[in-house]
């Protein structure tokens, strides 16, 4: 009996492996840079983009950022597409969300989606914490950030910056606040080689592009946001 | 006496230089630009009225309405934020409520026809009187035009668009956003406005000047022309390589973009144009750079990603390189990709 007992457990287990390598997500960084690029630009509607539109309830910057994530893990690049597919949590969606970071319902609300889905501080709490979660689901490296380091920040290590990073923006930062917080999230949906002409930091960081909602904007220079403190992640599940 | 009057003056020296350092650029309306611009010119232009420039009782009351909406504001336009969060709650709940004003009586608008809806929109881009460098108001009307896709817009984008690129610099911004409005509307291979975009960005490559103004526009200039290019069936990338032969400052930015775009659609008729340009050695120098700089091991385009015809012919060029020019040899990096690039075509 308890020889059949260890069999069935083995059976089962071998049945959860077996789904779960059949879901297989990976991040694809080129199709999550293909959605900020082609979508960025669309109105919230049923007939364009059906994702909820948050831009009154301080804007759809991390709405945006976390349907570029969802495209990427699902390898969708059309809206509508990708809409449905959050929709049915399937077993491919379920792979790549949790309760931390999800989106179930076209309206706005906690149980459609998580306030990390849609507020930029939220996401950027989960993505800073989601190295330590026991759970499954979407989890974010740190690439780099700008570091306190002898009273002030240092620059970003641009060499570590790709394609398909998100990036938290602190428009203003205070150096040993204890209530800073990120106002923006974007998408890095460039990254250009440098030039002997790029003198400046500005310069320098405006080799990366950024795409985003808000106010929409595409190819925007990191530089050129204007923001002392900045911390790139990369999503990886 | 003398000592005293030499310090006088070399302070006042400093402080000037001082405040040119340091002085915040001035903002620049498209109206304001498009004036000057017209000055520069020699030509009478004068301020568009926005009301006597519409010939309908519904756009113009439209477009008064927007006006009232926005000088009606608790606070002042150049005050505000395009990033909505950078805004105080109170004035993120006015700038959705110009968004929602926007959405019913425009947008949404039955009895207004697409033209019509984007005649006011463009009007107000273009004429209303813009103050602030970050205004919100003008990135929603901006975010609105972009919705609308609108291809018969596609001859005031140019015409505006040529009209202020010999500005430089200061009018960057402005073009950025009119390049954003171009690149929302659908191309149509039918349209003959299309040669319109061929011709105004041609001529913007080459009136590009500093670095920083390629930085801004390069990416989506070179982008869009090429689209444009494939609609109307001109071959847009000798145009680029001459550009980027003219202006070592822009040229990496050019390069850069033409390459990446032959290969994000593995188009290699126009990777071997590309290749086989009359290129400048600081041009062919750039084009190495972007080669190592894209394909490396952690680079933006993945080597797998690439067809074997695009392959073979980064192949070729590279082994022309090496074989022409030795001190090739210690660029480890190109060397390297050149190595991965022959592995994977074995």
């Amino acid at each position: 009996m308890v020889n059949f007992m260890n069999k069935s457990k083995i059976v089962i287990a071998s049945f959860f492996v077996l789904v779960s390598s059949c879901i297989n997500a990976a991040y694809t960084p080129s199709t999550a840079v293909s959605y900020a690029v082609n979508n960025y630009n669309l109105p919230y509607s049923t007939t364009s983009n059906p994702f909820i539109n948050v831009s009154g309830v301080g804007g759809n910057c991390t709405n945006f950022a976390n349907q570029t994530i969802s495209s990427g893990l699902l390898g969708i690049t059309n809206p509508k597409t990708l809409n449905q597919n959050l929709l049915s949590q399937s077993a491919a969606v379920k792979a790549v969300q949790n309760t931390s970071v999800f989106y179930k319902c076209n309206t706005v609300g906690n149980t459609c989606q998580t306030i990390a889905w849609r507020g930029a501080q939220p996401m950027f709490t989960y993505s800073a914490n989601s190295q330590n979660l026991q759970s499954k689901g979407v989890r974010l490296n740190l690439a780099t950030k700008t570091t306190l380091v002898n009273g002030t920040l240092s620059p970003l290590d641009l060499s570590k910056i790709r394609v398909g990073d998100i990036v938290y923006l602190d428009f203003n930062f205070v150096i040993g606040a204890s209530n800073n917080s990120v106002d923006h999230t974007a998408v890095v949906t460039a990254v250009n080689p440098e030039s002997w002409y790029d003198v400046t930091q500005k310069m320098k960081y405006n080799n990366i592009k950024l795409t985003y909602q808000s106010d929409n904007k595409t190819n925007r220079g990191l530089g050129d946001m204007n923001a002392p403190a900045i911390y790139i992640y990369r999503p990886f599940v | 006496m003398k000592k005293v009057i030499f310090t006088l003056i070399i302070c006042l020296i400093v402080l000037i230089s001082f405040y040119l350092y340091f002085k915040p650029d001035k903002n620049y309306s498209l109206s304001d630009l498009l004036q000057e611009s017209g000055k520069d010119s020699g030509e009478n232009t004068t301020k568009t009225s926005i009301s006597t420039d519409s010939n309908s009782t519904d756009i113009t009351s439209q477009l008064d309405s927007l006006k009232t909406f926005i000088e009606n504001a608790p606070f002042k336009q150049e005050d505000t934020h395009s990033i909505l969060a950078q805004n105080s709650e109170s004035t993120q709940k006015y700038l959705n409520e110009f968004s929602n004003f926007i959405d019913k009586n425009i947008m949404k608008n039955s009895s207004l026809s697409l033209d019509q809806k984007t005649k006011i929109l463009w009007s107000m881009f273009k004429e209303y009187d813009w103050l602030g460098d970050d205004n919100a108001f003008k990135a929603i009307i901006k975010g609105n035009l972009m919705y609308l896709r609108n291809p018969s817009l596609i001859p005031e984008i140019t015409k505006t668009y040529s009209s202020i690129s010999s500005l430089g610099e200061k009018s960057a911004n402005s073009r950025h956003d009119l390049l954003e409005i171009l690149n929302s509307i659908d191309i149509s291979s039918q349209n003959p406005n299309n040669k319109l975009v061929v011709d105004t960005l041609r001529s913007e490559l080459r009136s590009i000047n500093s670095r920083s103004e390629a930085q801004n526009l390069g990416d989506m200039v070179t982008k869009i022309l090429y689209e444009y290019g494939e609609s109307t069936g001109i071959d847009v990338i000798p145009y680029i390589i001459q550009a980027a032969n003219n202006n070592t400052q822009a040229s990496l930015s050019y390069v850069n973009n033409a390459f990446k775009l032959t290969l994000l659609e593995n188009n290699s008729n126009q990777l071997q144009s590309l290749v086989q340009s009359n290129m400048s050695q600081s041009t062919r120098d750039d084009l190495n750079k972007v080669i190592s700089f894209n394909l490396k091991e952690d680079g933006g385009v993945p080597i797998s990603n690439l067809s074997k015809e695009s392959l073979s012919i980064i192949d070729q060029y590279l082994d022309k390189e090496f074989s022409n020019n030795p001190k090739l040899d210690e660029n480890i990096e190109l060397k390297q990709v050149h190595g991965k690039i022959t592995s994977a075509l074995e």
